[in-house]
């Protein structure tokens, strides 16, 4: 009696669970170009509030359970465009027709996300800038759009060209490979001042990976990968303007629009124009803090949707003229004896991406990337002088496919690249070219999204300097819905560019000791991330903490320790690493609210002058501390951002004459910004401050009184050199109507 | 002593009676739309943040409920939900515009068919 008591509990029980799981059945098709409807097998079925997920079959059926109805259920395959539903009941058979999307954009986003954030999907971790906070910092191109960013820190390279660089894992800039939508983008002679020549104002997005990146896309990548999206014809605004200007003379105007032609063609054209109008000294060294002389950037983009195939295509030009130095100098006028730098850049690119759908197979695509480009940068630092020609071909070919389902996933390809470099620094010509084939094959394991292993190969060979062989792998796995584990490890090179890649340098009287032998760089990247969401409030907050170490087995060192008047580059295969520690914490306390907070610790060393020691100019310890408010009705906007960047080791001066010795350590300082946007209807206007603290170095430049001198150095910058800056500017736009 | 008992229960009672008659300066709808999609969302948040009256306004997908805090002097509840109606959704009670509903992007006209 008992027991048949239990089994009639059990059964109610049971029954009282199966009315609450419901069984949802649908259909997923695709309608190609031509109109044709066909299942669709193998597609991603989820939901937003339950873990239960599903894969169609071979006629495009699924069945998926879910406890928590009413919720909104995705269905998404890779190269097409994500559907999302809300459903009520499991009464109705749901039919989803899954339109074909881009083939050529290299990142899946995964959810349109306008702020900052990390997913927990893809297997390599990436960190997702949208337009929002690119908003959050207004000034003015590339180099500045990772302010409110913990991953990327940003650094003056010296105290003449106002040129920025980045750095990831506590390296330098040139071992994060630079991309725009898969595009090579700051690479060979503008690797210094690349980042200045794409304006804030076209950048969509930015996707930043740590550690090494897919082989898909070269070998290059050591410290990380940031890719940028530039804004797009289909989805931009008809007509954009930006106004700009800053309490030092700076001006800004940035206009774009965008225009669909017809159902297939659309066009967008970008115009950028800056200006520094007048020259401002703020820490009295009689040297100009930033050049005086204008950009002027451009762009025409094409974008075609064929029934086949689809293409875009375009042209890029930039034009810089700066000049810097001492107050009231002018290039060439040796008469007046002021010390003058004068850096004059021309650059003309020419792009084309193209992808071809297979008739017969719907999950394969073959996509080709083609870049030709021409650099020329004409610089004279006082009486030193460097002329280059780059001129650049670049063919990247991929096919993409699944192995049965999509639980398996191949990319295979192969590129070439294509450089010839003329350089002249002062008397000394060297002329280059550098003709590097390369293979590639990556294959992705997916199990649901929960588990991911990527594994890819690359090789490449280098006709100066023989195969290069690069390894890869990436892991991810949830634990739970909440959090992500991923690891990786690869192997890259970076093949070095003696005189272009040390621009900054000729801001100073020390002597160049340059092997003329040098050697590509070669490091193996490993790295492991944790991230976890949690709701605050019902809001998604996220804490991620990961730790990068680097090692070369081949390291370019400038070596700016061995003498106060002389730098030397050579190659080293002795101890070289870094080890990264950062630690972010973003909370959303209020739906109008974001704190973030994050903590990093470098340990970069390398040998130096003989003597194992930190790197110079990386300190050991940063922190970022950022507010952000967004009011309810969207209409008022408020940034806080406080970077505090502690002691830094600086090469030694203890041989130099007294009055030119400076201290062998730092001071930490805090840099503080923010910034106030309020949104109009149609149009928006902003206000912001930089340095608020006036944090100055003083006296930046060594030897600033005698610039033909043999102790003239103005490299030695790790702090700003001008103070305080106030700006104002304003958005404008007119959406596309569709 | 009685009588001040009595005075006092009389103004609670009167200022009460105020308090019923008295329209409070703000207040907060919530109002079920024909929304369907983040390019819905957007537009009926942007529409009804910049009518004079309204303090802010938020759409949830999920539930297609927009919140709308506004001010009772200068809007009524009704003349929200005609703001939404001339936008080309449902509003509660009150029907879309038409022509409005017809000059929306494709994606906002039927249901479950939007990328986002």
């Amino acid at each position: 009696m008992q027991k048949l008591l239990l089994i009639v509990l059990l059964l109610i029980g049971t029954n009282a669970i199966s009315q609450t799981t419901k069984i949802i059945r649908g259909k997923v098709i695709t309608t190609n170009k031509l109109d044709k409807k066909s299942a669709l097998p193998g597609a991603k079925i989820r939901w937003v509030n339950d873990a239960n997920v599903a894969v169609s079959d071979v006629n495009g059926k699924f069945t998926i359970k879910n406890e928590n109805l009413p919720d909104t259920i995705k269905i998404s395959f890779t190269g097409y465009e994500t559907l999302t539903y809300w459903v009520t009941d499991a009464s109705q058979e749901l039919d989803f027709d899954l339109k074909q999307g881009n083939i050529l954009d290299g990142v899946e986003v995964i959810a349109k996300n306008r702020g900052k954030s990390i997913d927990l999907i893809s297997a390599t971790g990436v960190e997702h800038i949208g337009e929002d906070e690119l908003r959050k910092a207004a000034c003015c191109n590339l180099s500045e759009s990772f302010e409110t960013n913990a991953s990327v820190d940003v650094n003056i390279t010296d105290a003449v060209s106002g040129a920025k660089k980045i750095q990831m894992l506590g390296l330098d800039g040139v071992y994060t490979q630079l991309q725009w939508e898969n595009i090579p983008l700051v690479r060979g002679l503008s690797t210094s001042y690349g980042l200045s020549f794409t304006p804030g104002t076209w950048i969509e997005s930015i996707q930043i990976t740590k550690g090494t990146g897919s082989v898909v896309n070269g070998y290059e990548s050591m410290a990380g990968m940031i890719n940028l999206e530039i804004k797009k014809p289909t989805e931009s605004e008809r007509f954009y303007v930006n106004l700009y200007g800053n309490k030092f003379g700076r001006a800004e105007v940035n206009f774009h629009g965008a225009q669909m032609l017809n159902k297939k063609w659309s066009t967008m054209s970008f115009i950028h124009y800056s200006n520094q109008l007048f020259e401002s000294d703020v820490n009295n060294d009689g040297f100009r803090d930033m050049p005086i002389g204008s950009i002027i950037a451009l762009m025409n983009r094409w974008s075609y949707q064929g029934d086949k195939m689809e293409a875009k295509f375009g042209v890029k030009a930039t034009y810089g003229d700066k000049m810097g130095g001492q107050l009231k100098s002018q290039p060439n006028d040796v008469a007046s004896g002021l010390w003058n730098a004068k850096m004059n850049t021309e650059h003309v690119e020419l792009f084309s991406k193209t992808g071809f759908y297979l008739k017969n197979r719907p999950s394969g695509s073959i996509g080709l990337i083609s870049q030709w480009k021409y650099h020329h940068m004409n610089n004279v630092f006082g009486n030193s002088s460097y002329d280059g020609t780059q001129k650049k071909g670049y063919l990247n070919v991929m096919y993409g496919d699944i192995i049965r389902n999509t639980n398996h996933n191949i990319k295979t390809g192969l590129s070439m690249t294509v450089d010839n470099y003329n350089q002249v620094y002062n008397d000394s010509n060297f002329v280059k070219t550098e003709i590097v084939p390369g293979a590639f094959a990556e294959y992705t394991y997916n199990s649901l999204d929960k588990l991911i292993l990527v594994l890819g190969v690359r090789g490449d060979y280098h006709n100066l300097y023989g195969p290069l062989f690069a390894p890869r792998f990436h892991g991810k796995y949830n634990f739970s819905k909440r959090n992500a584990l991923r690891i990786s490890v690869g192997r890259g090179y970076r093949v070095p560019n003696p005189y272009a890649d040390f621009m900054s340098q000729m801001a100073s009287n020390r002597k160049w000791i340059v092997n003329p032998n040098l050697t590509p760089e070669d490091g193996v990247t490993s790295g492991i991330t944790f991230t976890q969401k949690f709701l605050t409030n019902d809001h998604v907050s996220t804490f991620s903490v990961d730790y990068f170490y680097t090692h070369f087995l081949n390291q370019l060192i400038i070596d700016m320790d061995v003498d106060p008047n002389e730098i030397h580059i050579y190659n080293t295969n002795s101890t070289s690493f870094s080890h990264s520690v950062q630690a972010e914490l973003t909370i959303k306390p209020y739906k109008v609210l974001e704190l973030r907070g994050a903590f990093k610790y470098y340990n970069v060393q390398a040998t130096y002058n003989n003597e194992l020691q930190q790197k110079a100019f990386v300190p050991k310890y940063r922190v970022l501390l950022n507010i952000g408010y967004e009011s309810r009705n969207k209409k008022w906007l408020v940034d806080v951002t406080g970077n505090w960047v502690g002691r830094k080791r600086l090469p030694s001066t203890a041989t130099n004459p007294e009055i030119y010795q400076r201290a062998e350590i730092s001071d930490d300082y805090w840099l503080l910004n923010s910034q106030i946007t309020y949104n109009f209807k149609k149009f928006s206007v902003y206000i912001g401050g930089e340095n608020l603290l006036n944090v100055i170095q003083k006296n930046a430049i060594i030897s600033s009184n005698d610039p033909f001198g043999t102790y003239f150095d103005a490299t030695q910058i790790w702090a700003p050199i001008s103070g305080a800056n106030v700006y104002i500017g304003l958005h404008y736009s007119l959406k596309q109507k569709k | 002593m009685k009588n001040l008992g009595i005075l006092l229960v009389g103004l609670v009672l009167v200022s009460g009676l105020f308090s019923v008659e008295k329209q409070p300066k703000v207040k907060t709808v919530e109002i079920l739309t024909s929304s369907v999609c983040g390019d819905c969302k957007d537009r009926i948040e942007t529409e009804l943040n910049y009518t004079k009256g309204v303090i802010f306004s938020e759409l949830n997908l999920e539930t297609k409920i927009v919140t709308v805090k506004y001010k009772t002097k200068v809007l009524s509840e009704n003349d929200i939900k005609v703001v939404i109606a001339n936008l080309g959704y449902d509003a509660g009670e009150t029907k879309r515009n038409d022509e409005a509903f017809g000059n929306l992007p494709k994606c906002c006209q039927s249901e479950g068919h939007c990328a986002r």
